[in-house]
């Protein structure tokens, strides 16, 4: 153990000295930290996905989230709360739809608090593709580190690309591939939807969450209400 | 409710009406501006090495981020300064300089000089693309004056903020080698004279600002390299280095200075320079900003999801207070004018949640299906209706036409307040303990303890124990959303009472259904606090609240590490303890407390603090040298304390006992404090008798009376607040203490006090009168965890007899302090985190 190290371990086990009736205190998390960062994490095992059969027993709505081509998450509606659906996992993260856009995440780090939608917006309206509007407003609200809330305001348009045959989790399905490109003065974001022509429902979509969290992947595994 | 009705217009048109139509439908086209994005922190200047914003021995006109903080240690020539510099609002800095100066004493004996020293900086004028910015400064204003200057800077921005070029003018120590004479000094006046030797220091000489018979120039220019964090300076410096050189410590060849600096991270800055032409010089800065936490935000697991009560379909309440409900909140085209539709009168209502309400009477002709283009004919003719109210004339309500998502959720909210949910649980007595039982579970995981509540049929009062969230407005929203998922579906009216130290101070009153109808939504904090009602908790009776009695006698106890430290003590300026403290505390019924903390020295040199002995005022804090020599263990508390709320908004506290090391009694406090009032007034009064060194449970013979009556104020003005104290001193001196601070809603602290009693100046001894310096840095802005706990600070120059206060380890504001209405909207934000 390195000089450094072992400073730090002293550190810790001072800070550690700690103790109290209401069990552990301040100190004792630190110290918790500090030994969290001097020793290196246990490797975790990689992550097995599950199968349709799988998820096919799973009783609720479920839908899959994943970063950057990382593993899937699956998560499941805990509330709904007219229309916003909450889907939150055993560690309480999670992520709040209203129909097929993502209005908030939860506890993921830097998370987007809500989103203010255009009521004729289709991605959280559904309607079919036909109607869908060229443009729409979103208004995307955050929480800066300082505790104030800032928003930024994006100015949407949809560009239908193609149909496609899309699988999600061994299902294939049959969908139509809508890009759309936000952009403000400062910056340009893209979205991409697969979305079912008749009904503009999104069984699949790749959305912008936010500066600091990018972009997410959701899909539908079970709607909900399906 | 406001109800304006209005006739047709014999035209068919209402005039004002068709203006108010033509600025909606105007405003309807307009997109809204896609402009708004993440906020950008301002650039950060470099500081000098006085630790304060500038070049190298130089300012300049920039100013640090609003409330940057900096801690600075530079070195050169055997000159050590030791800097707080904190930048106090966006026009404003000030600092406090600790300096050790080799050589800078008259021999025999020490001659190295022990300097404390305060500087501070207005801008007077923001930098614009054709202006530089300028700013005057007073460096040692408030000191020995042995840096003492004044200056006024201009600095300029070029190439896009890579190169900042600074000039300026200055006096006393800004003055020495240009040899240019003071336009403020002619035939002799006040200006022509400085006084240049040092006193005892403490007391500001307006007299001596900007005199002097020659004024000096400096500047410089500040280059950002293209290597990331990397600059480099040069400067020209006017100080001559007058005192150093005739002291033969130090002789500068030439009045220029290079320097290179780099930053490593952003909270960090080192430097390196050639100064004036013979030393070598280094400089380092720890910088932080309480807008910037170092801990990661959104770390901790969210709330859980609020579940709302079912809304039957086709309800009846809908029916009957709605008819029909019909949506045309997308946006349907007028297709009828207001005049062809047949309406025969529309009343307009303003309703208390800021809808707009039309009440539309149908013509006698017309059926009972609802008139959909009516009623976007109605919102073009008076303009932005938020929903349409149909009616027949024989007085059924046909429909009700949602316009905007405002006239949605009006709809949604009146329905969920309407319905009737069945109420025979309560008289259930374990149906209502589960209710209770569920409701303690589903409040722990976030720390929040159940003191006591009161459980009626349609309304619930809880007094809360927050342990974890640093902000009041979060644990509320916690509360509130289990009081939604856990209590039975007739209970509509929540009132959260947070309890501190046994004390209700606020009551927020939220409606479920209004919280039903905002969670998740946007805007949803703001829009709940606009339907919370926030007043002054009235006093609890604790017998008579569910749950709260059975708490007590209630034990706890806690041995932590502590390091007190003493500061600019010349022998040694810095010496500290590692010790240990045990405390416990016996709550034996609420309010009514037996409070104890031993301490014990594990390591240290505090015990070396060689006693003063000039002191002309009772002992009452300068025999802290036998305190630590000889009280060791230490019993530093053993009081019995009772704080009670003697009506809404005022506060009483009674304590006895050991108060604090050095002295124990039995004192007083009233607070009067409204939730709703940014000002508050106190009174305390203390006998107390000063305890033996040993700390133990002896005293010596001095006694006094001591008390004051203060006046809190909360400006509401960048965080600032104010007090003021008015009263009787430790030593019988009679005064006053102003305390300024800064609050951010985050917790940090910065602030000052200054203590002016009747005790003269040389009286008092070195530093003239009492101040000191405070920090206060809760642990959540640099761990990523919530957590109430603080780091606080407290620096005093010196430590002398005159305008010293009790400690009091309960006094009653600061309980109350985060819990007013301003101070629960500053930090409402985080209700639904």
């Amino acid at each position: 153990m390195s000089a450094g190290r072992a400073l730090a371990a002293l550190a810790a086990a001072l800070l550690g000295a700690g103790c109290s009736s209401e069990g552990p205190q301040d100190l004792d998390r630190i110290a918790a930290l500090a030994k969290q960062s001097l020793l290196p994490a246990e490797t975790a095992a990689p992550v097995r996905e599950l199968t349709r059969a799988e998820l096919d027993r799973i009783p609720y709505a479920t839908i899959a989230l994943s970063f950057g081509g990382g593993p899937r998450s699956f998560i499941v509606p805990l509330a709904d709360n007219g229309g916003y659906l909450t889907y939150q996992d055993a560690n309480r993260r999670g992520l709040v739809m209203l129909g097929g856009a993502v209005t908030g995440t939860l506890a993921l780090g830097g998370d987007l608090r809500r989103v203010r939608h255009d009521r004729s917006d289709p991605v959280a309206y559904p309607q079919p593709l036909a109607a869908w509007p060229r443009r729409v407003f979103r208004d995307y609200q955050f929480t800066a580190r300082d505790g104030a809330d800032y928003r930024i305001t994006l100015d949407c348009a949809f560009q239908t690309v193609a149909a496609e045959t899309v699988e999600i989790v061994e299902i294939a399905f049959d969908l139509v591939r809508v890009s759309e490109t936000c952009t403000n003065a400062a910056r340009q974001v893209t979205n991409t939807y697969w979305i079912e022509a008749e009904t503009g429902f999104a069984w699949k979509s790749v959305q912008w969450l936010g500066p600091h969290l990018g972009r997410a992947t959701i899909e539908i595994i079970r709607p909900y209400g399906g | 409710m406001i109800r304006r009705v209005l006739q047709r217009h014999p035209s068919g048109k209402h005039a004002g009406g068709v203006l108010v139509a033509f600025a909606a439908a105007s405003l309807a086209l307009l997109p809204p501006r896609a402009d708004a994005e993440v906020p950008v922190p301002p650039p950060r200047p470099s500081l000098n090495l006085f630790g304060v914003t500038g070049l190298i021995d130089t300012p300049t006109a920039e100013m640090q981020p609003d409330a940057q903080l900096s801690v600075t240690s530079s070195w050169f020539g055997g000159y050590l300064r030791n800097t707080i510099a904190f930048q106090a609002l966006p026009w404003f800095e000030v600092s406090f300089r600790y300096s050790v100066l080799d050589d800078l004493l008259p021999g025999p004996g020490e001659t190295t000089l022990y300097d404390r020293s305060f500087d501070l900086k207005l801008k007077l004028v923001e930098e614009s693309p054709n202006w530089p910015a300028v700013a005057v400064g007073l460096q040692d204003f408030l000191g020995t004056g042995v840096y003492s200057g004044e200056y006024l800077a201009a600095t300029k921005n070029l190439l896009g903020g890579d190169l900042a070029l600074t000039g300026g003018v200055g006096w006393g120590r800004f003055a020495g080698r240009s040899g240019l004479d003071n336009p403020l000094c002619h035939n002799g006046n006040r200006f022509c004279d400085r006084d240049t030797s040092s006193g005892t220091g403490g007391s500001v000489d307006f007299g001596q600002f900007f005199s002097g018979e020659e004024i000096g120039i400096f500047g410089g220019a500040e280059w950002q390299t293209p290597v990331e964090g990397l600059a480099l300076k040069v400067e020209y410096s006017d100080d001559r280095y007058s005192r150093e050189r005739a002291f033969g410590s130090f002789s500068p060849k030439t009045g220029v200075n290079l320097g290179a600096e780099y930053r490593p991270t952003d909270g960090i800055e080192i430097g390196a320079y050639y100064m004036y032409g013979t030393e070598v010089g280094i400089r380092l800065s720890l910088t932080a900003n309480p807008f910037q936490p170092l801990a990661p935000v959104d770390s901790e697991p969210a709330p859980q999801p609020l579940s709302p009560r079912p809304v039957p379909p086709g309800d009846a309440v809908t029916a009957t207070r709605f008819g029909t409900v019909k949506d045309l909140v997308t946006g349907s085209p007028v297709t009828t004018s207001f005049a062809e539709s047949g309406i025969a009168g529309v009343a307009i209502e303003n309703r208390g949640d800021g809808s707009r309400w039309a009440i539309a009477t149908l013509p006698p002709s017309a059926g009972y299906d609802c008139p959909d283009a009516a009623a976007t004919a109605i919102d073009a003719e008076f303009g932005v209706i938020d929903a349409v109210s149909f009616r027949h004339p024989d007085g059924k309500l046909v429909c009700t036409v949602a316009l905007r998502s405002a006239g949605q959720e009006a709809i949604r909210r009146e329905t969920r307040a309407a319905l009737r949910h069945p109420t025979d649980w309560y008289a259930d007595e374990a149906r209502r303990r589960t209710a209770v039982e569920t409701l303690v579970a589903e409040l722990e995981p976030d720390r929040i303890g159940l003191f006591g509540i009161e459980l009626a049929a349609e309304r619930v009062t809880v007094y809360i124990e927050n342990a974890k969230f640093r902000a009041m407005p979060r644990a509320i929203g916690r509360t509130a959303r289990a009081l939604a998922n856990t209590m039975p579906a007739s209970v509509e009216l929540f009132e959260i009472v947070p309890v501190e130290n046994s004390l209700p101070v606020v009551s927020v009153t939220l409606l479920r259904s209004a919280l039903e109808d905002t969670v998740n939504r946007p805007d949803a904090a703001h829009a709940t606090w606009v339907s919370a009602s926030v007043t002054d908790a009235p006093p609890a009776d604790w017998r008579a609240t569910e749950g709260t009695m059975e708490q007590f006698p209630h034990t706890s106890w806690a041995i932590n590490p502590t390091v007190p430290v003493n500061l600019f003590d010349p022998d040694q300026p810095l010496r500290l303890d590692l010790a240990a403290v045990a405390e416990a505390r016996i709550e034996l019924l609420p309010g009514l407390s037996l409070n104890g903390a031993l301490q014990k020295r594990i390591v240290g040199n505090l015990d070396d603090i060689e006693p003063l002995n000039d002191s002309e005022l009772p002992r009452v804090r300068s025999d802290i040298a036998r305190y630590l020599r000889e009280g060791d263990p230490s019993i530093s508390r053993l009081t019995a304390d009772y704080v009670t709320k003697l009506d809404d908004s005022l506060y009483g506290r009674v304590s006895a006992g050991l108060l604090e090391r050095m002295f124990g009694g039995i004192g007083g406090e009233l607070l009067w404090q409204p939730a709703r009032q940014s000002w508050g007034l106190g009174g305390e009064l203390n006998w107390v008798q000063q305890r033996d060194f040993d700390q133990l449970f002896g005293f010596r013979s001095y006694d006094v009376v001591t008390g004051h009556a203060s006046l809190y104020l909360d400006s509401g003005w960048h965080g600032l607040s104010a007090q003021l104290d008015a009263g009787r001193y430790l030593a019988g001196d009679w005064g006053g203490t102003i305390t300024l601070k800064r609050r951010f809603a985050n917790g940090w602290e910065v602030g000052g006090f200054a203590t002016f009693t009747d005790v003269p100046f040389d009286e008092f001894g070195e530093g003239s009168f009492d101040k000191g310096l405070f920090l206060t840095i809760p642990f959540n802005w640099f761990l990523p965890y919530e957590s109430r706990s603080e780091f606080t600070a407290l620096i005093r120059p010196l430590s002398r007899d005159g305008g010293q206060r009790l400690v009091v380890a309960n006094r009653l504001y600061p309980v109350v302090e985060d819990m007013g209405r301003a101070e629960l909207r500053e930090g409402w934000g985080g209700f639904w985190e």
